[in-house]
């Protein structure tokens, strides 16, 4: 059978098929994450302010702003992991500013980009002086861990699996017809994660 | 009133009933309705028509909520289910949750569950392959449980049958300890499969590597479009429902086929509390239904009842279909219902890496796997423990992607991630032993929604799977070492029985009625109007997945039951 045929006889069989319309997650999951989740908007804004130092917007390629990847992290705190794992969370958010307060002087939303990055960096390399809110009761550097961890495993999971990757940059075929088992490499090929 | 009865009865009247829509009783289906028997099937759960109901199959990664996690609320509801591995965001809607169907678990047991038009069919991984006598001699020859009533000639015809309208890729491998069948070109071996292939046949003369036989349509496709279905796509996918039909499942297949026929009524949201037994003419007459909905029941009738209602469930039916005659079940003179239930051991598994052959990839995706045919106790007893494994085996490329660091360094490492070496992996799928102490039968007191009672499971592992997880990790090690593969680590998970799916007998075949409760045609020994072919039928487990072979039982049964009515036998 042709190509031209096969092509034909897809069409009739998927022809009569209910498409499901592309649904990003919707406002209303949005919106009961912050309302389960009990995130103020000043909170949520500091998150958006960590998922942006995380993977940074630009000119040639988007980051977390431009991809609302704050929203992807509520929904999946809210809807994806269990209730300690969400305190944690939620812990380290709304301690993050006070916590950047008093190991660097500044709340975290009053940093500019180096000085986050700087910050985020000091905590994903275990470098924080814990001396400095051992006596706080609202907040220990366990939460803190979990916040910018979880966020950042997310961060990255949302972006590489947003449609803007996985369409534009890193393709994947919802349909790839074949399969071979061995392909050789060409010099200065692009490795696609998707393909 | 007298007359409205006749007629509701007579419309609730069948030349054959089939139980159950899934895999083996779209096979019944199929083969009644092609031989012009109007039939009944009766399915628990509601209806999923193929292409309208698979609400997520054309969905873009991207376009799934959680990416395909499944909500932690659900998960934890669920415990049993969500240890499935296709029990995912975008496959969720097909499989029974645990708080909707309870069981009991005397001990611990993960039951996997599809209540739907083509029951499991949709879910399965379509891997299939034949038996060979050394799996049907193997309880005579080891001297457990009772010798099958057949071999494998008389199983072979109905493989071919069943495969050839199924569509099997595969390939021609000449082994006799797994018979080639009627296939369609086979998928490819990865560079790094086909190098261990050949390493393994050139360094041992009993193993081989093959790629695996699975349900999905790769050539011959003017005969598949009579079928409505297109060839494999290679979406991998399978679980959401097949846009192409490129898979098998009753839903794209058979039922659609025998629907054709003009001979088929099927009827959703029926349960099926019991089989009706009449003792003045000896054999089975109908079935009790409850209507899942409304709970109300209704009886209807035929002269032949075929039980695919998944293992266990034909067991439950069975169990619950007690009459003067049969007080402890239907067909259950022996006391052997339910028992000598058996699985297939999937605890262990090993991975590892490949260094060599850096320069090639792979392509697309291959909805298949390697797959290492049983070579441990095939011609005779090499072991200290009885019987053996077969195996999976698959290698892909890793791709290395550096997750450290944030900023603009994170971001350039995460769009410019690179080779790692091949990562290679197998999972073991052990034959486990049937015992009168593993066995299923009906909790005393707690009934369902329905009014029927749960069903109690007790399955256990015993010693011999022990021994056989230890010989696997060692073989396989040793086996992994000599290919040069480095990293090698082992896992046993100690999954409980049951999350392998492959759950089997409680209602055995074989030659005695003593020993035994089905015949050779799969006919209950005392009532011979009831056949059994789906999984709760099996002597022996071997270590072939089994769908396949409850196919063909089916498709074998159903013209055995079409003959005796012509002959007046049933
Ligand atoms: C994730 C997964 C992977 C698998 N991989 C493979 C594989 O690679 N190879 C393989 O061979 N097998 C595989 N299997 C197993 C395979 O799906 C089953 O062996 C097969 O579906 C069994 O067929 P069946 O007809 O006995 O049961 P099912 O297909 O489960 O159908 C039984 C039907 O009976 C209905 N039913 C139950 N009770 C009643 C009642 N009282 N009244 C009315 N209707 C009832 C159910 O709703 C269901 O629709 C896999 C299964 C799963 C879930």
């Amino acid at each position: 059978m042709n190509r031209r045929t096969v092509l034909k006889q897809l069409a009739v069989m998927t022809g009569g098929m209910v498409l499901v319309p592309s649904c990003d997650f919707s406002r209303n999951d949005i919106l009961s994450a912050y309302d389960q989740l009990k995130v103020t908007q000043g909170e949520v804004n500091i998150l958006a302010k960590l998922c942006e130092t995380i993977i940074p917007s630009g000119e040639a390629i988007k980051g977390a702003d431009d991809l609302h990847i704050k929203d992807f992290v509520l929904v999946m705190m809210n809807d994806c992991y269990s209730k300690d794992d969400q305190m944690a969370f939620t812990k380290g958010l709304k301690n993050f500013n006070t916590f950047t307060r008093s190991v660097s002087g500044k709340s975290f939303e009053d940093m500019d980009k180096d000085e986050s990055k700087e910050l985020v960096l000091k905590v994903l390399n275990k470098d924080i002086d814990t001396s400095k809110f051992e006596n706080n009761e609202e907040y220990t550097m366990e939460d803190i861990n979990s916040f910018v961890n979880r966020t950042k495993q997310l961060t990255v999971q949302g972006f590489m699996a947003s449609e803007y990757i996985m369409t534009g940059i890193m393709p994947y075929q919802l349909v790839p017809g074949g399969f071979s088992g061995k392909v050789k490499i060409k010099e200065g090929e692009k490795v696609n994660v998707n393909g | 009133m007298a007359n409205l009865n006749i007629d509701s009865r007579k419309e609730r009247t069948f030349d054959a009933i089939v139980i159950g829509s899934g895999m083996s009783g779209g096979w019944a289906a199929k083969e009644f309705t092609e031989k012009g028997l109007k039939t009944l099937v009766l399915e628990r759960g509601r209806e999923v028509k193929h292409l309208q109901d698979y609400p997520t199959t054309n969905l873009q990664p991207y376009e799934l909520e959680h990416r395909g996690k499944v909500k932690q609320k659900i998960r934890e509801d669920n415990p049993v289910v969500a240890r499935c591995y296709a029990f995912r965001e975008d496959t969720q809607h097909f499989f029974v949750k645990d708080q909707e169907h309870p069981y009991v678990q005397e001990e611990p047991f993960d039951w996997i569950r599809g209540y739907q038009t083509g029951g499991k069919s949709l879910l399965w991984a379509r891997q299939v392959q034949r038996w060979s006598d050394y799996d049907f001699e193997g309880p005579d020859r080891d001297g457990f449980v009772v010798d099958w009533p057949i071999r494998y000639k008389d199983l072979a015809p109905w493989y071919s049958h069943v495969e050839k309208f199924v569509g099997v890729s595969g390939n021609k491998d000449g082994l006799d300890n797994l018979p080639d069948g009627e296939f369609l070109p086979p998928m490819e071996l990865t560079a790094v499969e086909q190098y261990f292939k050949n390493h393994i046949a050139e360094k041992y003369d009993d193993r081989s590597i093959i790629i695996g036989r699975c349900a999905h349509i790769t050539g011959n496709f003017e005969y598949y479009a009579k079928q409505g279905r297109g060839g494999c796509q290679h979406r991998n996918l399978c679980q959401r429902g097949c846009p192409f039909g490129g898979y098998f499942s009753s839903n794209s297949s058979t039922l659609p086929w025998a629907e054709k026929t003009g001979n088929l009524t099927m009827r959703h949201h029926s349960v099926v509390e019991s089989i009706i037994y009449d003792e003045k003419k000896g054999k089975a007459t109908g079935v009790r239904v409850i209507d899942a909905n409304t709970k109300e029941a209704v009886e209807y009738y035929a002269k032949v009842i075929f039980v695919n209602a998944s293992a266990l469930n034909t067991n439950l039916i069975l169990l619950n279909s007690t009459s003067d005659r049969f007080p402890e079940g239907l067909g259950n003179d022996n006391g052997l219902l339910g028992k000598y239930v058996a699985f297939h051991n999937y605890r262990a598994r090993i991975s590892g890496e490949y260094d060599g052959l850096l320069e090639y990839r792979t392509e697309g995706r291959r909805p298949n796997g390697g797959y290492i045919p049983r070579f441990r106790n095939v011609r005779r007893q090499e072991t200290d423990f009885l019987r053996g494994y077969a195996a999976g085996f698959s290698g892909f490329r890793k791709i290395h992607t550096d997750h450290s660091g944030v900023g603009e360094e994170l971001k350039n490492q995460l769009l410019n991630p690179e080779y790692g070496p091949w990562r290679v992996g197998s999972h073991m799928m052990g034959e486990t032993i049937p015992k009168e102490s593993n066995y299923v039968n009906l909790d005393p007191e707690q009934k369902d929604e329905w009014g029927i009672p749960l069903l109690n499971v007790s399955v256990k592992y015993d010693d011999n799977d022990e021994a056989m997880i230890k010989d696997y990790l060692e073989q396989l090690t040793e086996m992994f070492e000599s290919a040069g593969f480095t990293n090698i680590s082992v896992r046993d998970d100690h999954r409980v029985p049951g999350l392998d799916i492959h759950e089997m007998g409680g209602v055995r075949m074989g030659k005695e009625p003593e020993t035994s409760l089905l015949n050779k045609w799969n006919q209950l020994h005392a009532c011979p109007n009831v056949y059994v072919t789906d999984g709760a039928c099996m002597t022996s487990t071997s270590t072939q997945n089994p769908s396949l072979t409850y196919m063909a039982f089916a498709a074998r049964s159903a013209n055995h039951a079409v003959d005796e009515l012509k002959k007046m036998n049933l």
